[in-house]
């Protein structure tokens, strides 16, 4: 959502206030709320400012900014020309093709925020079939270890079957 | 048609269940990116893709333009969860397929281009899943979704990347509250990965002493693990708030008992109620008779469905918008009364 009071920046603080026993709220980006005078800086740090902040760290060999590609180019996403200083002011993406833009920066990004970069969940029925599988392999493997780890052999055994006949499945 | 919360029991700390699935179309730029133009056409193709659609729904929803509506119209629907306040506040078009029953709606161009949410009373998360999972099919038979086969569902924010999935409860602890030690909870479970808000999301206030728990983490896990995990914590969420309530009960007895039946009583006779103070003692109520304190007949109405009905926009729909504030505390009251 953009300010309210600019309409240019992404909304990052939420402020109420009381005017005459009525309610009233405004979503403004950092700069208004500086600027705005009534606001209560007291109020908690809103979850957006928590992504800016967490997708501005410093990461990568030298500990900088990673907005240049190895060529030395800016990194812009092709599709949509979102530029990976805007992705990271905005906390948002413009397009599916941001995505693959930056992935490289991406990935410690998504370890941060979810402790993980691998999708184990739903895939969409139009995905092709050998993905699923694929996909059902890497599952069954991960759930092979722990069953190991747990050292429940009879379940790790009917998992090592199922990945076999799965692996069977795909060679075809 | 009955609402879905008009057939709630009514006797349980978790309140309601709700899935929200994040979806974003392949060939179009996301919600920062994407034109008013833009934004139209999507809008339409989601819309055939529910309403024209021979599927076993379309007879089931209509579809809601909501940036068009006026204010009060949009906020009751908020209050209501239909749709999210981000919704509500957007200048862009923007609309949501709603059920009939208000169960299932499904927001376009919010943040992402389809937010699909199902919600259900009482503890019925995997009765909702299968739900949100079965309309994200029907969906995907007419739209290609921006997806990859390593990071999952593409969404406008990454925090939502993968499953694209919220899974949330929402809980009543009035007696974790009033101990204190709900912030000690809150803490725990987010080095877990879940967090807690109020009832209306981020940065809300808890209203009734109304809590939403959900996962925060969407990739890495499978839908159905980050459901267990939330199971888990809600679970034993709810088993402390039920020892909280018995040892306050043991040692604060006649306390206890005098706040719930104040609350009964006030409730049943006062000529003058403001939103705040009903929800309030509503709350207290809902506590007294779980605990089986409140030997009075119930209210011909469930809490939530009073939550419901009295919220600010909510309850002018009912009586006209032509009052002032305490002349709706007036009728707020009276409403309450004739349920009482």
């Amino acid at each position: 959502m953009l300010c309210e009071r600019c309409g240019k920046n992404i909304a990052t603080v939420h402020v109420t206030h009381i005017n005459n026993g009525e309610k009233v709220e405004m979503y403004l980006c950092n700069q208004c709320a500086k600027e705005t005078e009534e606001i209560n800086f007291d109020s908690p740090i809103s979850f957006q400012n928590f992504l800016t902040g967490l997708l501005g760290m410093p990461f990568g060999s030298a500990g900088q900014f990673k907005n240049y590609n190895s060529r030395n180019k800016i990194l812009q996403c092709p599709t949509c020309k979102m530029t990976y200083d805007e992705f990271r002011n905005l906390g948002r993406f413009g397009c599916a093709d941001c995505y693959f833009a930056f992935r490289e920066q991406l990935n410690p990004i998504f370890k941060k925020i979810h402790g993980d970069d691998i999708h184990t969940g739903k895939l969409p029925n139009k995905a092709a079939g050998e993905l699923k599988i694929k996909k059902e392999l890497q599952n069954l493997k991960k759930e092979l270890q722990k069953a190991i780890k747990m050292e429940e052999f009879e379940r790790a055994a009917y998992i090592r079957d199922k990945i076999r006949a799965l692996e069977g499945r795909q060679d075809k | 048609m009955k609402k879905w919360y008009e057939d709630s029991l009514d006797t349980d700390i978790i309140v309601s269940s709700r899935i929200r699935l994040a979806r974003n179309y392949k060939k179009y730029p996301f919600a920062v990116r994407l034109s008013s133009s833009e934004a139209e056409k999507m809008i339409e193709e989601t819309k055939n893709a529910i309403l024209e659609g021979n599927t076993v729904i379309s007879k089931d929803f209509q579809y809601i333009s909501i940036f068009r509506k006026p204010p009060i119209d949009k906020r009751a629907m908020m209050e209501r969860h239909i749709v999210s306040p981000e919704l509500v506040k957007k200048t862009e078009p923007c609309g949501v397929l709603l059920s009939n029953d208000e169960s299932i709606s499904i927001m376009v161009n919010e943040e992402d281009h389809i937010r699909i949410q199902c919600i259900a009373a009482g503890k019925n998360i995997e009765k909702v899943w299968d739900l949100a999972d079965k309309i994200d099919d029907i969906l995907e038979e007419k739209i290609d979704y921006a997806f990859d086969e390593k990071i999952g569902y593409l969404t406008s924010c990454p925090t939502n990347v993968g499953t694209g999935m919220r899974a949330s409860y929402m809980i009543h602890l009035p007696a974790l509250e009033w101990s204190g030690q709900l912030q000690n909870i809150f803490n725990a479970i987010g080095k877990l990965g879940f967090t807690v808000r109020g009832i209306y999301g981020e940065g809300t206030e808890a209203e009734g002493s109304l809590y939403q728990i959900s996962n925060q983490i969407t990739l890495g896990q499978s839908e159905i693990e980050i459901i267990e995990n939330l199971n888990n914590i809600t679970l034993q969420i709810e088993e402390q708030e039920k020892q909280i309530r018995e040892k306050i009960l043991r040692e604060r007895e006649a306390e206890l008992k005098d706040k719930i039946y104040r609350a009964y009583g006030i409730l049943r006779y006062a000529r003058t109620l403001s939103t705040k103070e009903a929800i309030a003692l509503l709350s207290d109520v809902k506590m007294g008779f779980e605990m089986g304190i409140l030997e009075e007949p119930k209210p011909k109405i469930s809490f939530y469905e009073f939550m419901m009905y009295i919220q600010p926009a909510n309850f002018q729909k009912i009586i006209g918008t032509d009052l002032n504030s305490k002349q709706r505390d007036i009728k707020r009251a009276e409403f309450i009364r004739e349920r009482f």
